[in-house]
């Protein structure tokens, strides 16, 4: 099935098949799977004890408590679900950037987006896609098999970076359409205000839900590679600046510095899992350190 | 002159390059390399005004290098300004114009020369005990005790000043100018002025001078112009005088022609009056239409030998610079001429010479010899005739007596013997025209005059310049063979040369193609032979004289050496008695005739009023040609008075150079520090915490 898809070719999937994802906070899905649910049920993993009461079927009250304490309790375990996965990926023109990499901003976080759908789905896990820019374009539900990933893997294919992009817009719009406890997972530029975004990752922290930000980046953004006068052309916008590269070449670094650090405490603050992304770095190398075994 | 001068104004016109960053800036701008970038966010964040930053700093940068080169022109330009700053010595040349023109009156009645010395005298006794002096005067004047160099002795300044008068020359600027500008050559003076004092005469201030050398820099050139309130309403000068050029012999007539020329707007009725050194003299009224030539025609008789002049004078106009003339010629009391042959072979020829044979007539004695006994030492200064026969025997010596004669400055004429082929042998190398054969016509050939210009007959030409010779024939000739540079004086109608002048040495030499007798021709019959017979022997064009003619104000041109001691006396007309090298005598100011004597010989020179001084047209503006390539200005002369106040305001002076260098450098160091800007700084942390170096090299 992997064969034909632009972002998820055959040996990329081989090489991501042994990773996994994880979810640090309970997350209510469907079926039964790995992660840990806020529900109790029949599972291995012990999780508290309670006071029997009519109804209960006779044959879960823990006899040995009954002996030792002459009290008649029944033994709870913890759920264990799968997770649903809602990947929120930024198709804004930003994205269509490249320099230093050798995949465009946009060619890179879709190849993360597929292979994320696949380690998710590989797991027993659902994965669902949403694209936005200014706004939510289009919005993929979850799936939970690989053959069902069809439509979101060609839907990667067939985007074109444009339009600006508003990132909290599209967080808060998530945030209240997702009812169950989900993972979502930013895929981004993030060239953004960091407390709008930081916002919309706690909205979706208010609701239960669990964040992961992978922040896309050129290491040509974060360190000007071009020397002399130029005229800078903004990609969203079409804003000229003529700037003399070595005169802020300097305060430029410090600035971009200071954006990263400023996304990185709000994330830790809003208890959102965050990583950079250097599109220079190989997907399957950045998967594997993000996802693989310590 | 008060406020601000340029001591160097060509600087000014160099204004218009201040714009030439503006030019680069337009059209060589630096170009920009377009590059798409994710977000300009973190520009802004630098500096939200990165970009309006930018261009106010190169509009700066623009601004402080069209500064700089302004301010380095303008110091360039070395802008002075008068009437402020501190107070030093003062080395001052003052220009007199002393030419005639300057003898018109002014405004107060006096003349204009007057009032200028008197100015003068205002500033000399305004210098100070460190402060020098010089005078110069635009004509030069022997008669005026100039003090060589700049001079702090006021009693000497005031002394030449007492002895400048009016003259009748035309002065050079551009020679005055270079005088006034070694002045100061030496000088150890911190303010260096020039004030001239003219009446800006157009003829003399109107033409660009061809080499003028600029005075030391810094110095201040101020022209103070006197007016010309009254202009002459009739004005005629002298503008020429001729003597015909002809051996002058006393007792005989000699007629001058004066030419006048009227200067001024309406008919002018003047007198000549004329004087010889003798005393003998005329007065003659005469009438000259506006801005018209008139000639008028003198007959003379000086009645000695030896050199005589007489004056010229007019009167009746309104102008007197230009009125005087003096004319020197040389006279002699009778000269020989002298025939090497028997009187029968030149045939009417000594009678028409000496019609009396004594020379009460025409001043000419002839003498016979004989042809054998001709030698060139014993007839110096006479003219001698010959015939072609003389030639037949001991042809070559007496060739070479003939052109040692010829060369020393004599004149002579071959003719053909009267009754007797012409046979002379082998002629010389240097003879130009020889004779042929003889030839005959029964019924005679026309002669002809081929040289209607030549002086022999000057004085048989009618009112239309037509030589009255008609119908003259030739029955016998021989026709002569002449170099093609020779022109014939008299031929015949088919171009065969009958009589050449050709000049050999110093001396001329006619050569004659047949005899002056009726057997002939029929010249001899005609009573225009005798005029032209004795015109022949007495003229001497080009031969050297001791007399020179000039216009007062023109360079002397005496054929002795520069560094001749000679002692220069007036014998008429201006008093003048001086002594030194004839280097030191640069020009005669004033009309007069004057004998210039060395131990060895006595030349003289007339010299005429100049008739460009009597041309009243006067510069009105602040542009003045003779002085185009310097800096100065232009001052209505209002007295004295105010001349002097000027002289002591410019004393103080500000030299504005050395300010404005230093704001050129100023502006240099501050375009250096805007065009090579400092790296900007990032902004201060305002967060709570940063990650560590290690945690953000592991991001990346």
């Amino acid at each position: 099935m992997t064969a034909a898809y632009k972002f998820l070719p055959p040996e990329l999937a081989d090489r991501l098949r042994g990773l996994g994802v994880t979810v640090r906070r309970p997350v209510e899905g469907a079926l039964q799977g790995l992660h840990r649910s806020p529900h109790h049920g029949a599972s291995v993993e012990f999780a508290d004890y309670r006071e029997y009461t009519r109804g209960d079927p006779p044959n879960r009250i823990d006899w040995a408590v009954y002996a030792r304490t002459d009290r008649h309790v029944i033994r709870r375990y913890q759920e264990e679900t799968n997770v649903r996965a809602y990947i929120l990926l930024d198709t804004s023109e930003s994205m269509a950037f490249r320099d230093a990499g050798r995949l465009s901003k946009m060619d890179y976080a879709c190849s993360l987006a597929a292979g994320l759908m696949f380690v998710l789905v590989n797991q027993s896990d659902a994965a669902g896609l949403t694209l936005f820019n200014d706004e939510v374009r289009k919005t993929f539900p979850p799936v939970g098999s690989l053959g069902s990933l069809r439509p979101l893997l060609l839907a990667l294919e067939e985007i074109k970076p444009s339009g600006r992009s508003n990132i909290d817009k599209a967080l808060h719009t998530l945030a209240e359409q997702i009812q169950r406890r989900s993972l979502v997972i930013l895929i981004s530029d993030l060239l953004q205000n960091p407390a709008d975004i930081i916002r919309g990752i706690r909205h979706l922290q208010h609701n239960k839900h669990e964040v992961l930000v992978l922040h896309t980046l050129d290491a040509a953004e974060i360190n000007l590679n071009f020397s002399g006068l130029a005229e800078l052309r903004e990609l969203e916008t079409c804003a000229r600046l003529p700037v003399h590269a070595d005169e802020i070449r300097d305060a430029y670094a410090s600035e971009v510095q200071k954006y990263l650090d400023e996304l990185r405490r709000g994330c830790l603050g809003s208890l959102a899992d965050y990583q950079f992304m250097d599109t220079r770095t190989p997907v399957e190398e950045a998967l594997h350190a993000k996802f693989g075994q310590p | 002159m008060t406020g601000l001068t340029a001591l160097n104004p060509f600087f000014l016109s160099l204004l218009p390059l201040a714009a030439l960053p503006v030019l680069f800036h337009l059209f060589f701008r630096l170009k920009k390399t377009p590059r798409a970038f994710p977000t300009l966010m973190f520009f802004n964040r630098i500096d939200p005004k990165l970009n309006a930053r930018r261009r106010l700093r190169e509009w700066l940068i623009l601004l402080l290098r069209t500064l700089l080169i302004l301010f380095l022109l303008l110091a360039l330009a070395r802008p002075v300004w008068f009437g402020i700053g501190k107070q030093g010595t003062v080395a001052v040349a003052l220009v007199i114009d002393n030419s005639g023109s300057m003898s018109g009156t002014g405004e107060d009645g006096r003349t204009k020369l007057k009032e200028a010395v008197d100015a003068a005298r205002g500033i000399i006794g305004q210098l100070r005990d460190r402060d020098r002096a010089g005078i110069i005067l635009l004509v030069d004047d022997p008669v005026v005790p100039l003090p060589a160099g700049l001079s702090g002795d006021k009693s000497a300044l005031r002394n030449a000043l007492d002895h400048i008068g009016e003259t009748e020359a035309s002065g050079s600027v551009a020679a005055a100018m270079a005088r006034a500008g070694n002045l100061f050559n030496d000088s150890t003076a911190t303010h260096f002025e020039i004030h001239i004092l003219s009446d800006l005469q157009q003829e003399k201030w109107s033409q660009p001078p061809v080499d003028l050398r600029p005075p030391r820099a810094g110095t201040s050139i101020v022209v103070h112009h006197l007016p010309s309130p009254n202009l002459a309403k009739s004005n005629i000068s002298i503008t020429d005088v001729r003597v015909p050029a002809k051996i002058i012999l006393s007792g005989r007539r000699l007629p001058l022609e004066v030419q006048l020329a009227s200067t001024t707007a309406g008919e002018s009725r003047v007198r000549l009056n004329w004087q010889t050194d003798s005393g003998n003299g005329s007065s003659d009224e005469i009438i000259v239409p506006a801005h018209a030539e008139k000639a008028v025609n003198l007959t003379l008789e000086p009645q000695n030998s030896g050199f005589r002049w007489v004056s010229l004078k007019i009167e009746g106009d309104d102008f007197d610079a230009d009125n005087r003339a003096f004319i020197g010629f040389n006279c002699q009391e009778k000269k020989s001429v002298v025939f090497a042959g028997k009187p029968n072979d030149f045939g009417q020829l000594p009678l028409a010479v000496s019609p009396g044979g004594e020379g009460k007539l025409s001043g000419l004695i002839p003498s016979f010899i004989d042809a054998a006994n001709f030698a060139d030492d014993q007839n110096a200064g006479n003219f001698v005739a010959l015939t072609w026969n003389s030639f037949a025997t001991d042809s070559e010596a007496r060739w070479a007596v003939l052109k040692r004669f010829l060369d020393a400055g004599g004149s002579a004429m071959i003719v053909p013997a009267v009754g007797a082929p012409a046979q002379f042998g082998s002629p010389p190398d240097w003879l130009a025209s020889v004779p042929g054969g003889l030839q005959s016509a029964t019924n005679g050939l026309a002669l002809t005059v081929q040289d209607k210009t030549h002086a022999m007959f000057n004085e048989i030409r009618d009112e239309n310049g037509e030589i009255g010779l008609h119908n003259v024939k030739v029955f016998q000739f021989c026709p002569l063979r002449s170099s093609p540079n020779i022109t014939p004086v008299l031929g015949l109608e088919d171009g065969r040369a009958l009589l050449t002048e050709q000049k050999i040495g110093k001396g001329r030499l006619f050569a004659s193609g047949f005899a002056f007798d009726s057997a002939w021709s029929t010249l001899t019959l005609k009573p225009a032979f005798i005029a032209m017979a004795q015109n022949l022997v007495l003229t001497q064009t080009g031969a050297e004289t001791n007399i020179v003619a000039l216009a007062a104000g023109e360079p002397l041109r005496l054929a002795l050496p520069a560094d001749m001691a000679v002692q220069v006396q007036s014998l008429g007309g201006s008093p003048l008695d001086w002594k030194g090298k004839l280097s030191q005598l640069a020009t005669l100011p004033r009309s007069g005739v004057y004998a210039v004597r060395n131990e060895n010989e006595t030349s003289y020179v007339a010299v005429r009023s100049s008739e460009k001084e009597g041309r009243q047209q006067f510069i009105s503006g602040d542009a003045l040609p003779a002085l185009s390539k310097l800096a100065y200005s232009v001052k209505n002369f209002s007295g004295g008075d105010s001349l002097v106040s000027d002289f002591k305001r410019l004393e103080k002076s500000l030299d504005l150079s050395p300010l404005l260098l230093l704001l050129a450098l100023l502006i240099l160091a501050a375009e250096g520090w805007l065009a090579n800007p400092l790296p900007l700084k990032a902004r201060p942390a305002t967060g709570a915490k940063t990650f560590s170096k290690e945690e953000n090299v592991a991001v990346r």
